[in-house]
């Protein structure tokens, strides 16, 4: 799945210890949190939304330490 | 000051406290989008901490954002209004024994005390503190327990105590096991427990909104049901 704001494959970041989250855009929430509901990740919206020089809004999804963030780009790099 | 002025006081100041916390929440969320932005776009440094000789450069910093633009910023900001909702608490009953000291007519007081106040005030605080210092390591439970036997204000209701409960075992598993959740939270917790032992604690964004409205609430309910207690008298 590509995000539409870089034009590149949604990047799940994380680091040791840390529950992994992706920025994406407020756009593409939907279709995104579509395959996460398919795999029965667990994972929440953020409520804030940002945008810069009036350019399109993004917002961050965060998962939770029960999550393997590896699993979820997996699946973000399989959807269409 | 009369009690019911101290009351308000306390409520503007908690209240502002709560806002001053969750605004530091946010706008350091905002920062870290602008850093993950900026360097998105190109922007390049080298940088180094004169006190611990750790150098980094822009990669580093977008690694840091994700551990301390969301999780541990959550999590500090989370464990602030925790303390804060704490400090409320046990204040609002300093000022509510203060003002009714009777119902601590059958505590001891150490003669060395009554020799190094210098009046009856200092002598009833004295007392009060120490009733409170204990009463402050019971569990949440206990504490609106003890609420409502001195001040029968009626609330918070079994519901937010459960949820304030909660909040504070999660915050104890932050602040004394690492974030992994053992034994303790399970009981402290209860029916509102989020997970089970061995599970590192998360503190969501929703989770951690849900907490501050509630705390505000729950302020806002003392406070109200106090004054107007006070105003009826």
């Amino acid at each position: 799945m590509i995000d539409q704001m870089t034009q590149k494959p949604f990047e799940v970041r994380f680091s040791e210890g840390t529950a992994g989250f992706v920025r994406l855009p407020v756009a593409q929430l939907n279709e995104v949190c579509r395959v996460l509901d398919e795999k029965g990740f667990r994972y929440w919206v953020s409520e804030s939304q940002y945008s810069m020089n009036g350019g399109p809004e993004w917002t961050s999804i965060q998962f939770s330490h029960s999550v393997d963030p590896r699993a979820v780009q997996s699946a973000l790099d399989r959807a269409n | 000051m009369p009690l019911a002025n101290e009351i308000r006081d306390l409520r503007q100041r908690t209240m502002d406290d709560l806002a001053r916390a969750h605004d530091h929440f946010s706008d350091s969320m905002y920062a870290w989008e602008i850093v993950q932005t900026t360097i998105s776009r190109g922007f390049k440094f080298v940088r180094k901490n004169p006190a611990t000789g750790t150098t980094i450069g822009e990669r580093d910093l977008i690694g840091h954002s994700q551990n301390f633009g969301i999780q541990l910023l959550a999590e500090s900001t989370f464990q602030n209004f925790i303390s804060i909702f704490e400090n409320f608490l046990f204040d609002f009953l300093r000022l509510w024994l203060k003002t009714y000291p009777q119902s601590l007519t059958k505590k001891s007081v150490n003669f060395q005390a009554i020799l190094d106040a210098a009046d009856r005030n200092e002598i009833i605080l004295a007392v009060v503190n120490k009733e409170l210092n204990e009463v402050m390591y019971e569990r949440p439970a206990s504490w609106f327990a003890y609420l409502e036997e001195r001040a029968r204000l009626g609330c918070p209701d079994i519901q937010a105590i459960e949820r304030i409960a909660e909040a504070k075992a999660s915050r104890d598993v932050l602040v004394h096991n690492r974030g992994v959740v053992g034994h303790a939270y399970i009981v402290k917790s209860g029916s509102q427990s989020r997970h089970v032992p061995g599970e590192r604690i998360d503190i969501p964004e929703p989770y951690h909104r849900e907490v501050w409205d509630l705390l505000r609430k729950v302020v806002a309910d003392v406070c109200d049901s106090a004054t107007l207690k006070l105003l009826a008298s």
